[in-house]
């Protein structure tokens, strides 16, 4: 379980060595063409926060903590909530504008 | 000697002040006048003009459009990088947390001026409105000219109701349903509703059967119109030159070979008044139907390549969205039709 636990961690951190490159060329671009990253950047953390909470829930479950394994994604969700709330709340300035 | 000398020499006032031409450049709307300096409306060259008109649509197409697809890029990451979510092995979908916060971008970036695309298109079409009230007795008055009173007071009539009805609608139908289909959109591209949907179908084939009855309803009372007062029209014309050539046998003729002839200068003159008309029209319209017609084109675009990748729901998003556009571009589409099938009926009024 031990020796699991390092292994997964490992290739965790190669991944996410590579996927912060990717996410960094992603943002470059949309800087680079003024594309507005206030609107990219909540998106790329939520993929960052489901792709952890994913990984942490799966650990839970392969070491039978089903109900920590719960605990842990409905903690990813409202994390990512609340990382998307600008873009809510400006949405809902904008309808409220608009009607 | 004094009667001589008091009689004041009466001097026939020139045909455009008769009609009334200087009131055209006086009412040109800002957008229009630039494109119109110096062009006057009783000469009008139709090359001159829209040389300068096609420089300016030439130049305002980069601006539009490179706004536009700045948007459209930002919406296509969005699909893309939700895409992606999809493959990285999160069982067999990303989270729905991660296709909210890609519904909320999507919908963040594409409405955050969206009201001003709205404004843009309502005082758009406004300034039509309120230019053809300045026109369109211009053009009445040389059509009553040439002998065709009926018919051009018929079709001033009924272009000034249409218009009236379409700027209303505008306000108050078809712009109110164009926000409740962006927020109608939003919704349920982020919970997915057989109810949202049937009533976003409702909503946008509310305002298209709207303008499409309100244009063919104008075109048709226009016909109509046209067909029984030309009539009355080529008549009353025609007894007018009978009872003068028969009351006054020699000079009678004369007097109403005259008349015709006033009647085809003011036909020439009408001709280039009702060009210009058309000139100031299409500087009006050059701005908001280059602006709004780029976000159309943009957002199907980046719909069309999203369809090849991304998620259902995001697709139709980025689609009802270029619709909205579509459709504050159909609402000034309809006004400017109006207009210019109005000023074409009045210059073709010939007894």
């Amino acid at each position: 379980m031990a020796l699991t636990l390092i292994t997964g961690l490992v290739i965790v951190w190669i991944s996410a060595t590579v996927a912060s490159q990717v996410a960094g060329s992603l943002r470059k671009v949309a800087e680079t063409a003024a594309l507005g990253s206030v609107y990219i950047s909540p998106v790329l953390k939520c993929i960052g926060i489901g792709l952890v909470t994913h990984l942490a829930a799966q650990v839970c479950r392969d070491a039978q903590q089903g109900s920590l394994a719960s605990a842990v994604e409905l903690c990813g969700t409202l994390c990512a909530l609340y990382v998307s709330l600008p873009l809510v709340e400006s949405l809902l300035a904008t309808a409220e504008k608009l009607l | 000697m004094l009667l001589a000398v008091g009689t004041v020499p009466v001097r026939a006032s020139p045909l455009e002040e008769l009609i009334g031409t200087d009131e055209l450049t006086d009412s040109l709307p800002a957008e229009a006048e630039e494109y119109l300096r110096g062009v006057s409306p009783t000469n009008t060259s139709a090359e001159t003009v829209f040389a300068r008109l096609r420089a300016a649509a030439e130049k305002k197409t980069a601006e539009a459009f490179s706004s536009a697809l700045k948007t459209a890029g930002v919406l296509l990451i969005v699909c893309v990088m939700i895409a992606l979510a999809n493959t990285l092995g999160m069982d067999e979908r990303a989270p729905e947390f991660i296709v909210l916060a890609g519904v909320a971008s999507l919908g963040a970036a594409a409405l955050s001026d969206f009201d001003s695309y709205l404004n843009l298109g309502l005082a758009s079409l406004q300034s039509i409105g309120d230019y053809s009230k300045v026109l369109l007795p211009v053009l009445a008055s040389g059509a009553a000219m040439t002998g065709s009173a009926g018919s051009a007071a018929a079709k001033y009539a009924a272009t000034a109701l249409f218009m009236d009805v379409l700027l209303e609608c505008a306000r108050h139908i078809v712009a109110p349903c164009v926000c409740a289909l962006s927020a109608l959109s939003v919704a349920d591209a982020a919970v997915g509703n057989n109810v949202l949907k049937a009533a976003k179908k409702f909503v946008r084939s509310l305002c298209t059967y709207l303008l499409t009855g309100l244009s063919l309803a104008f075109t048709a009372w226009l016909a109509l119109s046209d067909v029984v007062a030309a009539s009355a029209d080529a008549l009353t014309a025609r007894m007018a030159k009978t009872a003068v050539s028969t009351a006054l046998p020699v000079v009678g003729s004369i007097l109403s070979d005259a008349a015709g002839t006033l009647a085809a200068a003011a036909g020439v003159l009408q001709g280039s008044v009702g060009l210009f008309g058309i000139a100031a029209v299409v500087g009006m319209c050059i701005t908001p139907f280059l602006t709004l017609g780029a976000r159309y084109l943009a957002y199907k675009l980046s719909a069309g390549l999203c369809s090849c990748v991304a998620d259902k729901r995001l697709t139709t998003l980025v689609e009802d969205l270029g619709t909205c556009f579509g459709m504050i571009l159909a609402i000034n589409g309809a006004g400017a039709l109006m207009l210019f099938i109005s000023i074409y009926s009045l210059i073709r009024t010939v007894t």
